[in-house]
C-alpha cells in the first residue's frame, strides 16, 4: 500500500481543506474503519462512535501527515490505536467498577463482555467464535492487534506491517505467537471442558 | 470430538465472516459531530485567551503595586537613617519628614 498518485492529489486537497475531498475519503474508508473498530470493541454503537473519532482525528491531523505510507494505512493505524486505547479504558473501568459504583456511577461500558458474538459470524460458528474471542482478549496488545487484522479483517501481512509500522517478519512472528498462545488457551479450555 | 479438532474448528470459526454494514447516513452524523467539536473548540480558545489576559493584568497589577511599596519602604529606611544620624533623641517624625523634604 505505497503512496499512489491519486493518494497524493487527495492528500493535497485534504490539506487545502477541501470538504468534498474529505467526504470522498470518508466514503472510501468508512466501512473498513467501522469493521476494524467493531472487531476490537465488540459493540456496534461504540464502534460507530469510535469510527467517527477516527475521521475527526484524520481531519484534525492531516497537516502532520507526511505521506510515508498510503492514506489507507494511516487511517487504519489511527483506527487500531484508538480501538486499543478504548479497550484499555474499558478494562480500567471494569477493574475499578466496584469503586465508581459506590459513588452511584453506572459502569461505563458493560457491553465489552465475554459473551459477544460478531454479527458477521456464520450461525454454526457462533459458540466457537465466542470462545475464540474470549481467548483473543487475553493476548498481549500487539498480538491481539495483528491477529484481528489478519484473521478477522483479512488483511495481508504486508498491509499489517505498514499499518503497525513493523517489518514483515515482525508481523509474521506476532501472528505466529498469537496463534500459538491461542492454541494453548484453547487446549486448556477444551481439556477442562472434557473433564466436566 | 478430539481436543485438537475442537481447537482447529474454533480457530477457524471466524473464517468466511460476512461484512457488518454501517448504518446509513454515517457521513451526516459525522458532519454534525464535527460541527459540535468545532464550536466547542472555539469556545475553549476564547475562554483560554480570556484567562491569559486576566492573569497578565493581575500580574502587572501585582508588579506595579509591589514596586510602589518597595519605593515607599526605601523612603522609610532613608528617613530612619536621618533620624538616627541627626536626631537620635527625638520621636517627632513630623519634624523629621519636614526636615527631609526641605533637604
Amino acid at each position: 500500500m505505497s503512496v499512489t498518485q491519486d493518494d497524493i492529489i487527495l492528500i493535497q486537497n485534504l490539506k487545502a481543506g477541501d470538504s468534498s475531498a474529505f467526504k470522498f475519503m470518508v466514503n472510501q474508508h468508512e466501512e473498513k474503519v467501522f469493521s476494524l473498530c467493531l472487531s476490537y470493541i465488540k459493540n456496534e454503537e461504540e464502534a460507530e462512535d469510535l469510527a467517527q473519532e477516527v475521521f475527526i482525528e484524520v481531519y484534525q491531523s492531516i497537516e502532520s501527515f507526511k505521506m510515508e505510507s498510503s492514506i489507507s494505512s494511516w487511517v487504519y493505524r489511527i483506527a487500531v490505536n484508538k480501538s486499543l486505547e478504548r479497550i484499555r479504558y474499558y478494562k480500567r473501568s471494569k477493574r475499578f467498577g466496584w469503586l465508581t459504583s459506590l459513588f452511584g456511577k453506572e459502569e461505563i461500558y458493560s457491553a465489552y463482555s465475554n459473551d459477544w458474538v460478531h454479527p458477521g459470524v456464520k450461525l454454526e460458528n457462533k459458540e466457537r467464535s465466542k470462545i475464540l474471542y474470549y481467548a483473543i482478549d487475553k493476548l498481549p496488545e500487539k498480538q491481539h492487534a495483528a491477529f484481528i487484522m489478519h484473521k478477522v479483517e483479512g488483511l495481508a501481512y504486508k498491509e499489517i506491517a505498514e499499518i503497525m509500522q513493523l517489518s514483515l517478519s515482525a508481523v509474521e512472528s506476532l501472528i505466529h505467537r498469537a496463534t500459538t498462545n491461542l492454541r494453548t488457551q484453547l487446549g486448556i479450555y477444551y481439556k477442562l471442558d472434557n473433564e466436566d | 470430538m478430539d481436543k485438537n479438532d475442537n481447537i482447529k474448528k474454533t480457530l477457524d470459526s471466524l473464517n468466511d465472516m460476512q461484512i457488518v454494514p454501517l448504518k446509513p447516513f454515517f457521513y451526516t452524523r459525522l458532519e454534525s459531530r464535527m460541527e459540535k467539536v468545532s464550536t466547542r473548540n472555539r469556545w475553549q480558545k476564547s475562554i483560554s485567551w480570556a484567562v491569559v489576559i486576566v492573569l497578565v493584568v493581575l500580574n502587572l497589577g501585582a508588579y506595579f503595586s509591589f514596586n510602589q511599596s518597595t519605593n515607599e519602604s526605601s523612603n522609610s529606611v532613608q528617613l530612619s537613617d536621618v533620624k538616627t544620624q541627626y536626631y537620635p533623641e527625638t520621636d517627632n517624625y513630623y519634624a523629621l519628614i519636614e526636615e527631609y523634604e526641605t533637604k
